[in-house]
């Protein structure tokens, strides 16, 4: 058994792999062209975010991911992941590359497993879809959110990130 | 149908270390929030938020009575006037 991760072309479906990287200056500089946020800002460059960069053969950056272990061994938390500005659906309704989102938490898992923190990771769901998305298909807890107005919190583990983290093991 | 691509939000300071206090109160009564039951992780949820605010309000010198007491307990005078 082998990990490889991917993403896929999203014009032809063609699988693209991917190599995860911790994030250099440079791939944190090269979001001040044109990402959604500053990768440079004070709340990324807390230390105990770790920062990696997914990218191609070729080296294009195709997302960067920000996580951290929490304080008791219990998650690590996905603090946020952002796909390249081609790929964010945010940004751009024909998208370069599919499946980013999917690999970056896969990669949480993974760094999840290595830490000794079981697979468990959190974050927090970037729209009220995305958030049924995970609790219904990923069988995803929903965690309280004591901020009037927060994002919506979710706990992933289990099945869920064994089918999310599945998807790279060949 | 295209499958949905999954995208998270930035989760911020405060909320990464309110859950940090959960994750504390889950180790100390040994529960494992994945797998409770919805009572207790409502329980879980109840105490981290008290002793977040708790924490937040000590942070700021504050005393006990600028927290909501826990679950509604009436609180004597001399403990509202401890700090928080």
């Amino acid at each position: 058994m082998r990990l490889q991760y991917f993403v896929t072309k999203a014009d032809s479906g063609e699988q693209v792999l991917i190599a995860m990287e911790p994030a250099m200056k440079n791939d944190l500089e090269a979001t001040k062209n044109g990402w959604q946020s500053d990768w440079t800002s004070d709340f990324i460059s807390d230390p105990r975010l770790e920062k990696y960069a997914a990218k191609t053969e070729a080296g294009e950056i195709v997302a960067l991911g920000a996580y951290r272990e929490d304080d008791h061994g219990i998650s690590v938390f996905i603090a946020d992941i952002e796909a390249q500005p081609e790929s964010n659906p945010t940004l751009t309704k024909k998208r370069r590359y599919a499946g980013v989102g999917r690999m970056m938490i896969a990669y949480g898992i993974q760094l999840s497993i290595d830490s000794g923190h079981g697979g468990v990771v959190t974050f927090a769901a970037k729209t009220d879809e995305l958030y049924e998305h995970y609790v219904n298909d990923f069988h995803a807890v929903p965690i309280f959110q004591p901020f009037p107005g927060g994002p919506k919190l979710l706990m992933l583990a289990d099945e869920g990130a064994q089918e999310i983290f599945g998807a790279y093991l060949f | 149908m295209a499958e949905q691509e999954l995208q998270v939000a930035r989760m911020d300071e405060e909320t990464m270390e309110y859950l940090n206090v959960l994750f504390s109160v889950c180790k100390r009564f040994n529960t494992d929030y994945y797998h409770a039951d919805p009572k207790q992780r409502a329980f879980m949820d109840a105490v981290a938020t008290h002793e977040y605010q708790l924490k937040k309000a000590h942070e700021k010198g504050l005393q006990r009575s600028a927290v909501p007491p826990f679950m509604g307990i009436v609180r004597s005078e001399r403990s509202n006037n401890m700090p928080a």
